[in-house]
């Protein structure tokens, strides 16, 4: 697991989560979209980062909620262990 | 003001226009140590869902460090269901824990969903100016080209009292190199003391890191060039200031465990 940092970086890392994930629906012309751990360790490990282990310690230790909305998606935590993540694309 | 009631916890949940985004461990848990204590003192704010449940505006956190703890019934203050956003933004914009993103995103939100016309109407709502709203909007958006930096590395450059100029040249600095984290944070160190050197800094000890030459043979630059070359029987230690080899040892390989021992003593 990465060290602690602070919410600010959280927070920024579950937006910037939230807008890919966006971009990858919008790609794929998606309203919705589940997405498991698999799909996330792809996403976000890719060139050896730890974008995911990053996310899992932002949804276990700093997450307020399980529903995220911004202007362009909204986000929901169906699993915070796993995790797995409904992203919808707002009209 | 409505009066306080009493509601069940399993009637009460969080209302989607909750802001809050992330909240900081160490709160949660005095904030938790608090309740089990003395109980939830300070009402939630909450209004009629129209399903039999309440939303809760303001208590986020105190509704789910009570959920956690086995609270049954929890102090709510009730406002009416009119205009829910907007009271939302009232309520949590006077709260200073609330970080410069989870304010942009409630206020883009808000104008997304017709709440508000524009931003500046938020502003004015807010009795804010549009310059500061704009000025929190900047600082809220991440620095270009440091995506391929680990946020680990990201968060001990912010941590640092750089200016911003400085630190995102120190982070575009750092993304083209690979140093391992203990470098990474001796550079950041340097560049705080020396602020106007952080080129300087940063290829110092990117040159500093040792780099294979050829089969069993690893270079190192500082004032002179090291290298150390593995032999059948002895290593060649060698310093060279510009192609020319200043001194050059050669240490028996059975030996260069002692050496290594002296070293870590000096």
């Amino acid at each position: 697991m990465p060290k602690m940092f602070s919410k600010q970086s959280a927070v920024q890392a579950l937006l910037t989560l939230g807008e890919r994930l966006a971009d990858e629906a919008a790609e794929k012309n998606l309203p919705q979209m589940v997405v498991g751990a698999g799909e996330l360790r792809r996403l976000l490990n890719a060139g050896n980062r730890r974008g995911k282990s990053t996310l899992s310690l932002v949804l276990r230790r700093f997450a307020a909620s399980k529903n995220f909305s911004t202007q362009r998606w909204s986000l929901e935590v169906v699993d915070m262990r796993k995790p797995i993540i409904v992203i919808k694309r707002r009209p | 003001m409505s009066q306080i009631f009493w509601c069940e916890v399993s009637r009460l949940r969080r209302s989607i226009y909750n802001p809050r985004i992330v909240q900081d461990p160490e709160k949660t848990r005095v904030l938790k140590a608090s309740i089990a204590r003395e109980g939830v003192k300070q009402p939630l704010i909450v209004y009629d869902a129209g399903d039999g449940f309440f939303e809760v505006l303001d208590g986020g956190r105190r509704l789910a460090a009570a959920a956690e703890l086995g609270v049954e019934r929890l102090p709510c203050v009730a406002i009416p269901a009119v205009d829910i956003p907007k009271h939302s933004l009232t309520i949590h914009f006077s709260q200073d824990d609330l970080t410069p993103e989870e304010v942009v995103v409630l206020v883009e939100r808000l104008v997304v969903e017709e709440v508000f016309k524009s931003v500046e109407d938020v502003c004015r709502y807010l009795g804010v100016s549009k310059s500061w709203y704009y000025t929190l909007k900047k600082a809220v958006k991440r620095p270009e080209n440091v995506d391929g930096l680990p946020v680990t590395t990201l968060e001990l450059i912010e941590r640092t009292g750089l200016e911003e100029s400085k630190k995102q040249e120190l982070a575009e600095l750092l993304r083209n190199t690979r140093l391992p984290r203990d470098v990474v944070r001796e550079v950041v160190k340097e560049v705080e003391e020396n602020p106007g050197e952080v080129a300087a800094i940063v290829g110092k000890h990117v040159l500093s890191m040792p780099r294979p030459l050829g089969d069993n043979a690893v270079e190192a630059s500082g004032k002179y060039t090291y290298i150390i070359r593995l032999g059948a029987s002895a290593a060649e230690f060698t310093a060279r200031d510009q192609g020319q080899t200043i001194w050059s040892v050669k240490i028996p390989l059975q030996d260069l465990h002692v050496v290594k021992r002296l070293w870590q003593h000096v």
